[in-house]
């Protein structure tokens, strides 16, 4: 069959006008990559960003558009979810993006050190007013490599209404205040708070989030400037307070739904969920503002926000976002990370219908958020001095992706404290 | 344009692998000598795949065991300090430990339960028969992470007052208990986690028991009970030693994918409550704590570990071949 000389004939004409299209046709997708050094417009930026959710990425297009309205570049957003994974595949495979979206500043660290991230000061980029500690947070060494460009925040206690109230409670105004506000919810018979950190591979991270709260307000920004960068040990006197603050919530049965088993086991995104049972089987919750998309009723009237409230006077806020940092040279990426921290950029951004996060621009005009929560959060954003990237996302991965988590539980689950913050210590990473 | 260009990569693609023996053929018989050609042509046959297999599995292997002497980042030479790391830290031996415990018990229940159905299925009629090997074969065609996900609402757990949507809890509440997190108890755990493998494998280990004990020839079986023995005697001391060959390379097949698991262990615990396991930990050590070494001497260890197993397993495979 295979000697038949006619059919073979066809067979190969087909294959060779196969091949010729392919190669012709393959072009089209592999522009934007190579992007020129002379900006002025026409340029294509990629965008490797993890920004999952249908309103979110529509949000973003918002300022992407602009940013292609008023300067004539193209911008290719691409959306993983592994975004560690991905990145470091692009980046090792010499075939980085333009312009990425690190939900971790400890992330960006890495591409620093090995060499991938350009500096603002080498790619050009100039940014606009921004609120505190969000150009810092991408600062390594005193020089700039990425930006916040998109926030949330953090250390948000959510109440039930008029449950809270009627169980004897009152926003609280210290971290005493709200410790005494629990006793009496408990006193009076309902479960004051709501906590959960299961989140598969990633349970636990809730957790850190307390830890920091109450690192920042016990010791304030220094401290945990050492304390994400390891010059501060987790074995230290420092560190154990934290631990110990927000151990008097965790571990006292009566404080918490479930105890500490229903902490490490309930998924995070149903942890509020009891708050709106009837009756609500607690009324108290820190979490970040994504959570009040499952939320039931309105703010004012069946729940209630507050910034999680100081201890001794010093109030300060954690907060988590994606910072724009840059891998090429390509002229148009530094333009679209300078457009990104404008006010114009992240008022459409931001203050798009749907969109949940807050503006890192401190000319932003609180109004403008599309919803009622988000104003208030940025009014008590605006309202704070004292703000620091979450922690375990500055810390290296290898801690605060992954010792900081699964020691977390251990604790939760038994294992005492002098363990847990050694293990932790010694899963620093020692170059 | 993206699906012409998909439709035109198949043709191409295939197109070009046929052309491309056709004239590796053609070469052979214009080419050599016709003593030659005989000898010539399978290599010519064989060759492209072997040498593309030898590039994508042995180079990155041989690297592999290069880089496990190597640092986090590749860069320098450590010397046997991964492997030391291996045997002394304290999370990783007790890792390695539950690989054991998962090596002994899931392979040995596994065939057990298929040979158990096997047999029994064996005395039914053929529709209840095939109706029950499908339902135990059944769950092989689900994915590790969606057994996992169907699992996980077995054993969920939710606060005492709270509706409970896991299987056990419901029932274990219904009967008057407290809920338990079953998951956080790390004194049984384990074995929860190896039930959720040994559902998805028991059916695997079924079907091939099952066409073994089928072949057992039928005079054995009469010779048995003419000469008195019970059932339960004729499948110890008749079925079961022919066909020990079959259950040795059911079993074998099963630990080698044992030694694989991870996926079960990263969606139900996340590794935590000491349920973790070599292959998830390989997982952390690469990608959160980017340490190339210590994840290439995970993978070294696996590997170790596992070449015994496959040289048993290929050898008896080539008996069984042979004995055909």
């Amino acid at each position: 069959m295979l000697s038949n000389g006619r059919g073979m004939r066809w067979a190969a004409a087909l294959g060779m006008a196969a091949i010729v299209a392919t190669a012709c046709g393959g072009d089209d997708g592999g522009a934007g990559t190579d992007g020129g050094t002379d900006g002025g417009g026409g340029q294509t930026v990629t965008l490797l960003h993890a920004i999952g959710g249908e309103a979110e990425q529509e949000a973003l297009q918002q300022a992407l558009d602009l940013f292609e309205q008023e300067t004539g570049n193209t911008v290719e957003a691409e959306y993983t979810d592994d975004f560690a994974t991905t990145l470091g595949i692009r980046i090792d495979g010499n075939n980085p993006p333009d312009v990425a979206f690190y939900p971790q500043p400890g992330a960006l660290k890495g591409s620093v050190d090995s060499g991938a991230a350009v500096s603002f000061d080498e790619a050009g980029v100039e940014t606009s007013d921004l609120a505190p500690g969000v150009l810092e947070a991408g600062t390594f060494d005193g020089t700039a490599y990425g930006v916040v460009v998109k926030q949330a925040l953090s250390s948000l206690l959510w109440y039930k209404l008029p449950e809270f109230e009627d169980a004897g409670g009152s926003v609280p105004e210290s971290w005493e205040d709200m410790m005494s506000v629990t006793d009496t919810i408990a006193g009076s018979g309902t479960t004051p708070w709501c906590i959960g950190i299961e989140s598969g591979g990633a349970t636990g991270w809730v957790a850190t989030n307390w830890i920091e709260d109450a690192m920042l307000r016990l010791h304030g920004g220094p401290v945990y400037d050492q304390w994400t960068t390891g010059e501060l040990a987790f074995d230290s006197p420092e560190v154990r307070e934290a631990f110990e603050l927000v151990g008097e919530i965790f571990f006292t049965e009566e404080y918490v739904l479930g105890g500490a088993t229903g902490i490490i086991n309930t998924p995070f995104g149903d942890a509020a969920a009891p708050m709106f049972q009837d009756p609500p089987a607690c009324v108290m919750h820190r979490q970040a503002g994504f959570i009040e998309g499952n939320f039931e009723g309105e703010l004012g009237t069946d729940y209630g926000l507050t910034l999680l409230p100081p201890v001794d006077g010093r109030g300060g806020a954690v907060f988590s976002g994606d910072l724009a940092a840059i891998h090429t040279d390509n002229a148009a990426a530094a333009e679209l990370v300078s457009f990104l921290t404008t006010k114009e950029a992240q008022e459409a951004w931001h203050g798009h219908e749907g969109s949940g996060s807050l503006s890192v621009s401190s000319a932003f005009d609180s109004s403008v958020y599309p919803s009622e929560s988000l104003a208030q959060q940025g009014e008590l954003l605006a309202g704070v001095d004292l703000a620091r990237f979450d922690g375990s996302d500055l810390m290296p991965s290898a801690v605060g992706g992954a010792a900081f988590f699964t020691e977390l539980v251990a604790w939760l689950n038994g294992q005492d404290l002098d363990t847990t913050l050694q293990n932790i210590d010694a899963a620093w990473p020692s170059e | 344009m993206k699906l012409i260009t998909a439709l035109l990569a198949i043709v191409v693609g295939v197109g070009g692998i046929v052309i491309f023996f056709w004239l590796l053929n053609t070469l052979v018989e214009r080419l050599l000598p016709d003593r030659m050609r005989e000898t010539a042509r399978p290599w010519v046959f064989i060759g492209p795949a072997v040498a593309i297999v030898g590039l994508y599995l042995l180079f990155p292997a041989i690297d592999t065991v290069r880089r496990s002497f190597m640092g986090a980042r590749s860069t320098e030479f450590t010397g046997i300090e991964n492997y030391d790391y291996l045997v002394t830290n304290q999370a990783i031996r007790s890792t390695i430990w539950n690989n054991v415990l998962w090596i002994i018990v899931v392979p040995a229940v596994s065939v057990a339960i298929g040979l158990a159905v096997a047999v029994l299925a064996d005395k039914l009629r053929p529709k209840w028969e095939n109706t029950a090997k499908s339902m135990i074969f059944l769950p092989m065609a689900i994915s590790f992470v969606g057994a996992s996900t169907i699992w996980g609402f077995i054993y969920a757990w939710r606060a005492q007052g709270q509706p409970q949507i896991g299987l056990l809890n419901a029932i274990w509440t219904g009967l008057g208990g407290e809920p338990i997190a079953w998951l956080n108890n790390s004194s049984y755990n384990d074995f929860l986690l190896m039930a959720i493998m040994i559902w998805l494998q028991a059916g695997f280990a079924m079907v091939l028991l099952s066409a073994a004990i089928k072949s057992v020839p039928n005079d054995t079986i009469e010779a048995a009970r003419i000469d008195g023995a019970t059932e339960v005697q004729i499948f110890w001391r008749v079925v079961v030693p022919q066909i020990r060959s079959t259950i040795v390379v059911v079993g074998t097949t099963i630990l080698i994918l044992v030694l694989k698991v991870f996926d079960i262990v990263l969606v139900m615990t996340g590794g935590n409550f000491g349920t973790d396991v070599v292959a998830n930990r390989f997982i952390t050590e690469l990608i959160s704590n980017r340490h190339n070494g210590r994840a290439a001497v995970i993978v070294v260890f696996l590997i170790v570990v596992t070449i015994p197993f496959m040289i048993s397993n290929i050898r008896r495979f080539r008996e069984q071949e042979a004995t055909r």
